[in-house]
C-alpha cells in the first residue's frame, strides 16, 4: 500500500518536474532566437532576455529534472567495484549511496528554502533598464527540485532496507 | 591536523566514496560540506550550500549547455544522421579498410552534431558493426573503430565539455570551440591512416568490399547528408562571425535542427518532447556534478591545497615539461576509472593555478584536457565507450576483445597528443588568426 503510494507520488512529481523543465528549455530556445532575430531585423530586442533566461529558464532546467533522475537512478556512478558485487553487498552499497544522496540533498534543500523565504520576504527583483524584474519566485525551484530528489532518495533507501533479502527494489 | 592534511585526506575519502558507488555529484558535494564544517564550522557550510546552487544555475553562458544538448537530441531522435553511414560507405569503400574508415568519418560527423560520445557509439554501433562483421571484418577492429571515433564529439564543436571548461577557467568559449576543430579533424585523419596502414599490412582483418555505388549515386548520397554541415556551420559560423554569442548560437542551433527535421518530414511532437526531456535530464545530471565540484573547489581553496601545490611547484622550480608529463599521466590514470565530466570538474580548479604560474596558454591546455578525457573513454577498465559498444553487440564479442582492438586507437591518440604538446600551434593557429 505504502509502496504503491510512493510509486504513484514519485512518478507524478518526477513527470511534472521533467515536463516543466522541458517546457522551459523549449521556451528558452524560442525566446533567445526571437531576441536574436529582433536584433538583426532592426527591431528592439526583447527586454531582459538574459535575466529571464537565467532566472526563469535555467534554474528550473537545472533543478526540476532531478526528481526524475533520482527516481530512475540516472546519476553518473563509478561502476568499477560495485559492478561486480552481487546480492547483499550490492544492496548495502546502494542503501549507503541513497542515504548519502538524501542527506546531501536535504542539506541543500533546507538552505534553498531559507534563501527562497528570504528572497520572497524582500520581494527580490533585478533592475533591467525598463522595469524591475521580480525574481524571488525562481528561488523556489531549487528546494522544489533538490528537496524532491531528497525525498525520493529517502523513499528508495527505505524500500531497499525493507525489501526481502537478495532482492532489489530498483524501479525499472 | 593541518588544513592541508584535511584537504589531501578528503581527496582519498572522495575516491573511496566513488568506488563504493556513491554518485559522483553526491560524493563531491557531501565530502565538501563535511570538510567545510570541519574547517570553518556549520554556518559557513550552510551559507555556501544555501546560495551556491541558485547562483550556479543563474548563469547566461551555461545556457549553451541545455541548448547544445537539445540540438543533439533532436538530431538523434529525428534520425537526421541516418544517411551519414551510407554516404561515407559509398565514398570510402574502395580504400583499404574502407568500411572502418567510413564508420570513422560518419561517427565524427554524428558526434559533432549530437555532441555526445556515448550516443554516437550507441547509434553508429547499431548501424556499422553488423555491416562490418557481415563483410568479414575482424570483430576487434569493427567494434573498436566505433568506440574510438565516437569520442571525437568531445573536440569537434559543439562540445559540452569545452563549454564547461571555458566557463570554469573564464576563457572565451567561442575561441575554445574553434580551437577544437583542427585537433578533432586531425584525430579522424590519423585514425583513417592507422586503419589503412593496418589493413595494408594485415589484409585479412578487413576484406575488400566491392563498390556498390557509381559516381552519380555517390554524389546523391552526399547531397542527402546536407543537414549536418548546415547545422555545424550554422553554429560555428554564427560564433566565428560574431553574429551571435555562444549561448545564442546554441539556441539557434537547436531551432535550426528542428527546422531541418521539419523540412525533412522527420519532426513530430513526440520527437520534440522526448528531445526536450533528454536535454534537460542531461543538463541536470551534468550541473549537479558541477555544483558538487564547485563546492569541492571552495573546500579545497579553504584548505589551501591548490595554492599550496602552486607554491611548491614555484619553489621547487620544476621543469614545465616534467609537470606536463605528470599532468598527462594523472589524466590517463583518472580517465581509466572516472567519467570525463567528473574528472574535468575535479581537476581543472586544482591544476589551473599551477598552469597560470607556468605561463601555459589555457586554451591550449583546455584542448589537451579534452583530448586526455577522450583517451579515458577508451582505456580499460572503465572506458565508457567500450561498455556502450559491449551493450550494442551483446555476448557476440567480449569486452576484452573490444579493449584489445582499442589499443591501436589509444596508440594513435598518444601520437596525436604528443603532436599537440610539441606543436601548440596546431591548436592555437586557427582561433588566434580568426578571433
Amino acid at each position: 500500500m505504502m509502496d504503491s503510494l510512493f510509486d504513484k507520488a514519485s512518478r507524478f512529481i518526477a513527470s511534472a518536474g521533467a515536463i516543466l523543465a522541458g517546457g522551459a528549455a523549449l521556451l528558452m530556445m524560442l525566446h533567445i532566437c526571437t531576441d536574436v532575430a529582433f536584433k538583426y531585423l532592426g527591431l528592439n530586442p526583447i527586454p531582459a532576455t538574459m535575466e529571464i533566461t537565467t532566472a526563469y529558464y535555467m534554474v528550473p532546467i537545472t533543478f526540476l529534472p532531478l526528481i526524475s533522475i533520482q527516481r530512475c537512478r540516472k546519476h553518473v556512478v563509478v561502476e568499477l567495484l560495485i559492478g561486480n558485487l552481487s546480492g547483499r553487498k550490492r544492496r548495502i552499497t546502494e542503501i549507503n549511496a541513497l542515504l548519502a544522496t538524501a542527506a546531501y540533498c536535504f542539506f541543500l534543500a533546507v538552505g534553498g528554502v531559507t534563501e527562497a523565504l528570504d528572497a520572497t520576504a524582500r520581494n527580490e527583483f533585478r533592475y533591467v533598464g525598463y522595469f524591475d524584474l521580480s525574481v524571488w519566485q525562481s528561488r523556489w525551484f531549487v528546494p522544489a527540485g533538490i528537496g524532491g530528489m531528497a525525498l525520493v532518495a529517502l523513499g528508495q533507501a527505505i524500500r531497499e532496507i525493507r525489501a526481502p533479502s537478495g532482492e532489489s527494489s530498483r524501479e525499472q | 591536523m593541518t588544513s592541508i592534511a584535511i584537504g589531501a585526506g578528503s581527496c582519498v575519502v572522495l575516491l573511496i566514496l566513488l568506488l563504493i558507488g556513491v554518485p559522483v555529484a553526491i560524493a563531491l558535494g557531501l565530502i565538501s560540506v563535511v570538510g567545510i564544517i570541519i574547517l570553518r564550522g556549520v554556518t559557513p557550510a550552510y551559507d555556501i550550500a544555501a546560495t551556491l546552487p541558485y547562483d550556479f544555475a543563474d548563469h547566461w553562458s551555461l545556457a549553451a549547455v541545455p541548448m547544445f544538448l537539445l540540438m543533439g537530441s533532436v538530431v538523434h531522435n529525428s534520425g537526421l544522421t541516418a544517411s551519414l553511414f551510407a554516404a561515407a560507405r559509398a565514398w570510402c569503400s574502395q580504400l583499404p579498410g574502407g568500411l572502418a574508415i567510413a564508420t570513422n568519418f560518419a561517427s565524427a560527423g554524428f558526434a559533432a552534431a549530437s555532441g555526445s560520445s556515448m550516443a554516437t557509439a550507441a547509434a553508429m554501433g547499431r548501424i556499422a558493426i553488423p555491416e562490418m562483421l557481415r563483410a568479414g571484418y575482424d570483430p576487434r577492429l569493427a567494434t573498436a573503430v566505433v568506440a574510438a571515433s565516437g569520442t571525437l564529439g568531445s573536440l569537434i564543436p559543439p562540445s559540452i565539455l569545452i563549454v564547461i571548461y571555458g566557463w570554469m577557467t573564464e576563457q572565451p568559449i567561442g575561441k575554445l570551440l574553434i580551437a577544437g576543430i583542427v585537433p578533432g579533424v586531425l584525430t579522424a585523419i590519423v585514425y583513417a591512416l592507422m586503419i589503412s596502414g593496418r589493413v595494408i599490412l594485415q589484409p585479412e582483418i578487413a576484406p575488400s568490399v566491392p563498390a556498390k555505388a557509381n559516381w552519380r549515386e555517390r554524389w546523391l548520397l552526399l547531397l542527402d547528408v546536407w543537414p549536418l554541415p548546415v547545422l555545424i556551420m550554422g553554429v560555428i559560423g554564427s560564433i566565428y562571425s560574431g553574429l551571435a554569442t555562444v549561448t545564442e548560437a546554441a539556441a539557434l542551433g537547436a531551432l535550426l535542427s528542428m527546422a531541418i527535421a521539419g523540412f525533412k518530414h522527420k519532426l513530430t511532437l513526440r520527437t520534440v518532447l522526448n528531445s526536450a526531456k533528454d536535454a534537460v535530464e542531461g543538463t541536470a545530471v551534468i550541473f549537479l556534478i558541477a555544483i558538487g565540484a564547485i563546492l569541492f573547489t571552495r573546500f579545497l581553496a579553504m584548505a589551501g591545497l591548490p595554492a599550496f601545490l602552486a607554491i611548491q611547484v614555484e619553489q621547487w622550480a620544476v621543469e614545465p615539461w616534467i609537470l606536463l608529463i605528470g599532468f598527462v599521466v594523472t589524466y590517463i590514470v583518472l580517465g581509466a576509472f572516472l567519467d570525463p565530466m567528473g574528472i574535468m570538474l575535479i581537476t581543472v580548479p586544482v591544476f589551473t593555478p599551477i598552469f597560470l604560474i607556468l605561463g601555459f596558454d589555457l586554451i591550449w591546455i583546455g584542448i589537451l584536457v579534452i583530448k586526455l578525457l577522450e583517451i579515458g573513454l577508451i582505456t580499460p577498465p572503465v572506458g565508457l565507450n567500450a561498455f556502450v559498444i559491449k551493450g550494442v553487440v551483446g555476448d557476440e564479442i567480449g569486452l576484452e576483445d573490444i579493449f584489445k582492438g582499442l589499443a591501436w586507437f589509444v596508440a594513435a591518440e598518444l601520437l596525436i597528443l604528443l603532436l599537440l604538446i610539441l606543436f601548440p600551434q596546431i591548436i592555437l593557429f586557427v582561433p588566434n588568426s580568426l578571433m
